[in-house]
This record gives structure tokens, sequence and C-alpha cells, in this order.
């Protein structure tokens, strides 16, 4: 699941078309579009309604940890020129000072610069930044939903010291529009780092067969959890159920999958290859 | 290699910092107040940290030097540790700082003056007496070397203070800069050596056991003291012949004279970065082992520990004198110990 949040509905307008997103009904408290594993949210201006807005979202959707969350929207800078794509390489809060530093992991060259969140349309653009009205609320937030490699905030540069503030809806969609295939490649690479959490985050469920035979308390559960899975990467299948004749209870099949466990012979070493001496070493 | 440098506002105009920061022209370079606010956060996942780890720079406050974890050490009677940086660039997955921390990024403390006086204190505390500092617990000690050029610095100091002993342990093949000086008697360069199949499988982005050997080496024939670091020791089916084969390998390459040591560890894990590395890394065939939890620390049972062990002592022992092998957990030490006692050798030196 990868999730998109936007302030303003110009900004959302060209992401929709070329992601053939869908209104989703019935309308809550910020306007969502949904085309299957991929979500908007609309928040409307300010880091408070964004903040909100990713809330609403989480819950909207599937409530699921460790998802991509993509803030995406117009922002002021100092010096780089409109038009311009950048990522957030630190998230300032200007009225309160702190400062978040999303890791950065994608692999798509876009430039990086530090991003201040104000709460009043910045006209004087004091340091080399971009200044934007969300992303210190969209970040606090979606990092209590996602583990942060996940969370980034992505801003198309609209106005420069002494640009027109007041910009056109239809000139705001344009600036979006031009730099759909950069959202498009962050967003593809975000969606595929949240494949690598969620494959490792929910284990394939191995344990149904067996609690539908027998009786497993709370602890007894995770003990057959961890067992099937250490069996399942050891050995790369499960053995077929015992009989109920052979394991009489929950602590029986326990029993019978540790003894099943310890006589699997460990291998753990690959065959070296004639590569090995020359595989891919980090260089300093 | 480094896309991002992360660097404390106090240190931006250091003069180690901007070098280093030259050294990437194309990262993005982010200040910030202390390096824990990019660090320490807990939403972070280790194991996509790693496809990009970022490098930070900062200043060390409060301790530097430490004392060893008991049991750690290679003969001496005072041992300490000291780490001026914080996680590593390769990553082997039996690794426990990938338990230990929750970023993958590389810290670099560049106040290395702060590590020199700490040290320098207790060699002044343990007066008359050889002191043993450890490098490369928390970090390999020379893989980042080109970048950092601690260990020239460190060198210059170890030669104005003899009684100051150092290991720098490291799977790296960064030893040019060990080259631009003479030799240091109270310098040991210890290779952490697995089985060539081991490595393969778990070593990620380090260098082969091959080109480790041919580093040490060279250290050897340049007349640098060299240590053989066999930790942790895995087991499998076929490890008997796999240690054996990776112990001849070794003792062919490195002169005997040379050799100031060799250790001996089993895996061995705390419980709680057990924990965390097998959430990273459920499908780890490793974490699937024969562990079992023994004093908050995972590792393998008495008797397969026991077995390994002595398998690997007696191995050794065929190669090299019992006074320069140490062994790393406290079974193993009584072990060895006692194996020793019976045999009627020299004392085995218990880290």
């Amino acid at each position: 699941m990868t999730n998109l949040v936007v302030a303003l509905q110009a900004e959302a307008r060209p992401i929709i078309e070329t992601l053939d997103l869908v209104q989703d009904r019935p309308a809550g408290i910020f306007p969502v579009y949904c085309n299957g594993d991929l979500s908007l949210v609309v928040s409307g201006i300010g880091r408070i309604h964004c903040a909100a807005a990713v809330t609403h979202l989480f819950h909207r959707t599937a409530q699921r940890v460790d998802q991509a969350w993509l803030n995406i929207g117009i922002a002021g800078h100092q010096q780089v020129p409109i038009g311009s794509v950048l990522l957030a390489s630190r998230i300032t809060e200007h009225a309160s000072g702190r400062s978040w530093y999303p890791p950065y992991v994608l692999d798509v060259k876009l430039l990086r610069s530090p991003l201040v969140t104000v709460d009043k349309p910045e006209r004087c653009y004091p340091d080399c930044c971009a200044y934007d009205m969300e992303a210190a609320g969209f970040y606090q937030i979606a990092c209590r939903c996602s583990t942060a490699e996940l969370v980034q905030s992505l801003k198309i540069i609209s106005d420069n010291p002494g640009s027109d503030l007041d910009l056109a809806v239809d000139e705001i969609s344009l600036l979006i529009a031009d730099q759909m295939s950069a959202i498009e490649s962050a967003v593809r690479q975000l969606s595929d780092l949240s494949h690598v959490v969620d494959t490792v985050r929910v284990p394939p469920d191995l344990s149904s067969l067996y609690l539908e035979q027998w009786h497993f308390t709370v602890s007894q559960r995770h003990r057959l959890a961890t067992l099937l899975g250490r069996l399942k990467v050891r050995s790369g299948q499960l053995p077929n159920l015992p009989g109920t004749s052979e394991c009489q209870d929950a602590r029986g099949v326990l029993r019978w999958l540790e003894s099943k466990l310890s006589a699997l012979p460990v291998n753990l070493s690959v065959p070296q290859g004639k590569d090995a001496a020359d595989r891919d070493e980090q260089q300093s | 290699m480094i896309d991002t440098i992360y660097v404390e506002n106090a240190v931006v105009c250091h003069e180690r910092a901007v070098n280093m920061i030259k050294r990437f022209p194309d990262a993005a370079c982010v200040t910030c107040d202390r390096y824990q606010e990019v660090f320490n956060p807990k939403a972070q996942n280790f194991r996509l940290q790693k496809k990009k780890p970022a490098l930070i720079l900062a200043k060390k406050f409060g301790a530097t030097v430490l004392p060893a974890p008991k049991g750690y050490g290679i003969g001496g009677e005072h041992n300490y540790y000291f780490s001026h940086m914080l996680n590593c660039i390769y990553d082997c997955r039996y690794c426990f700082l990938q338990g230990m921390y929750r970023s993958a990024h590389y810290v670099v403390f560049v106040n290395y003056e702060r590590f020199f006086e700490g040290m320098a204190e207790k060699v002044k505390t343990h007066a008359g007496e050889d002191v043993w500092f450890f490098s490369g617990y928390d970090c390999d000690s020379l893989a980042l070397e080109p970048v950092t050029g601690f260990v020239r610095e460190l060198l210059a100091w170890l030669r104005r203070h003899p009684r100051a002993q150092v290991e720098l342990r490291t799977k790296s093949t960064q030893i040019r800069s060990l080259f631009e000086t003479a030799p240091l008697s109270n310098v040991v360069i210890a290779y952490s050596l697995t089985p060539a199949q081991t490595a393969a499988t778990f070593e990620h982005k380090a260098p082969s056991v091959e080109k480790r050997l041919a580093a040490l080496a060279e250290l050897a024939e340049r007349g640098w003291n060299v240590g053989l670091r066999f930790d942790p020791v895995l087991y499998e089916l076929r490890y008997q012949d796999l240690y054996q084969r990776l112990f001849e390998d070794v003792f062919d390459r490195v002169p005997q004279n040379s050799i100031h040591s060799v250790t001996l560890g089993p895996f061995r894990m705390p419980k709680s970065y057990f924990r965390n590395v097998t959430r990273l890394y459920p499908d780890e065939a490793l974490f699937a082992g024969p562990f079992e939890s023994r004093d908050k620390m995972i590792s393998y049972s008495k008797d397969c520990e026991q077995q390994m062990m002595s398998f690997c002592h007696d191995q050794l022992l065929r190669h090299t004198a019992a006074d320069k092998i140490f062994t790393c957990s406290p079974l193993s030490r009584d072990l060895a110990a006692n194996r020793v006692d019976r045999n009627d050798s020299v004392g085995i030196h218990n880290g």
C-alpha cells in the first residue's frame, strides 16, 4: 500500500488523472482517491490539516503499519528554480524549531534540500531551503504509521524571492503535471521498498491447520509460529501434519515439531563459486 | 558510496569534517544539532538503511575509552575499548550491530584527540604497565580509513606511547596507510576470518577470505604483528571440515613469528539484539539454527559449543602455540583452561 498526501485539489488533479485514481465513497472528512494499492488524500493547507489527513487515510485504508507515505506539493525556495523537483533532506517545523531527517534510500536522482514548514506563506526566504506549509505535520504522524525510510516529502518549486505567490489553479496543476515522471518513479520505489518490509513483517500463515486440530494457548501459539517459521526457513517446506493419535494435545505438537527441527541437518554455507573472491565488495 | 552526509553544526568547520565532505562532492550535506537526532529515532529500519547508509560527522562528548567486556582480551590485564566510529560498511548477517542500533548510518566522531586523551588517561592510571585498547568493537577499524584517516593519527600517537597496546580489528584490505609508517610493536592488526563458504554466504560486501589472507601475509611480511580472529565460529554439519581447511590455509600463508594472538569465539548475541535481528531477517537460516537462551544471551547449546570449541582449539594447537590462543566466551574459556590443565601445557590466557 502506498499513500500519497497532497494539500490542494489543484496539486491532486494531475496525480489522480495519471494514476487513474477514483474517489472513495462515501466521502469522509477528507477526500480520498484510490486505485488498487495506491491511495491519495487531499488534506487542505497547513500542517495540522495534513497530520489529520494522514491519520484519516491510515484509518480509512488497511491500517497496516510500514506502508509507503509520500507527501507531494508545491513549495517556495530561496534559490532552486521554479519547476524543479526535490526531496526533503531535513524537515524543520518553524513554529517549534524541531527537525526530522527522512532517511534517503531511494535510487531516484533528485535534488535534495532542507525544507522548512511554516504556518504562513514565506515571503522572505531567509535560508537556502524550501518552504512549505505541510511537511512537518505529515512527517510526524506518518512516522507513527511507518518506518521513516518509507516516509518522504517531494516538493515542486513554485516560487522564489520576488515571485507571485498567488498562483492560479491551472498553474499549480501544470507544475505538478510536468514532474509526474519523477513522482511516479518515487512512488514505484517506495512501493517496492514497502513490499520488502511487508514481506518481513507479515510472515505467511503457517499455523492455521494446526490451530484447527488442536487447542493452543496464546503462548503456545507464539511458540508454534516460531517453530513453524524456523522449520520453513531451514527445510524450505513444512512436514505433513502429525496424526491426532501421534500428538494428543498442543504440547505434544510442539514437542513433535521440536524433534523435527532438531533432526534437520544444519547446512548454512553455499558452495563457493569461482567468483567468490571478486564478489561485490564495499568500497570506502 | 555516500549519498548523504549529516554534519553536526559544531563540526561543520572542523578540518577533518571538511576534508571528509570533500571526498563526496555529490552527496547531499545536511546539518543537524546532535547526531542522535538522526541516529536514534525509533521509526527506523536497519535493513532498509543498509541499502544506502549515510555518513554522520559528529563530536564525541563524555567518556571515550571504556572498560572492555569481562572476558575480552588477548593476554593483557587492563583492557579497554573505544569507538571512533559507530557501524560498519560491511553487512555481516551474524553481526550484533544490526540488533543494537536502530540506524545503519555510519557515525564518525571527528574529534580524535578526545580518544587519544582518554587512552592517555588510562595509561597514566596503570603506571608502569601495558594497557590494551581494542578498536573495532562497534565498527571495522580500517574499512573507512581512506575517508577518516583515524588510524594514521592513532599510529603517530602510539609511537609516543609504547605502553598503549592497540588491537585494530578488521576485515578490510585498506592497509596502505599502515605502510606509510614503520611497523609498531604495540599494534596488532587482527583479521576476522571464517571459512570461505561461510564468508560468501554471510559476510555481505566484505572482502573475500582470500583477499584478507593476502592482506595478512603482506602485513606480516612488512613486519607488523597480526592477529587471527576466528569469531564467531558458526555451527553447521560440515564445520569440522570447513574450519580444518581454513586453519590450514591461514597458517600456510601467515608466518608463525608474526602471529601475536589467535582468538576463538562461538556465535553469541544478547537476547534483545537477537530478537531485533530475527525481526529484520526472519527468512535467514542462520537465525533458525540450534540456539538456546542462556544468561540473557542467545548461543549454541552447551554441548554444541563445547564440541565446536574443543575441535577448533585442538586444530589450532596443531598450528600454533597454546599461549597464543585465547577464547571469547565464559564457557569456552573454562573448557580451554581445563583442556590445557589436562594436557599439562602452558596456560591458556583467558581473555
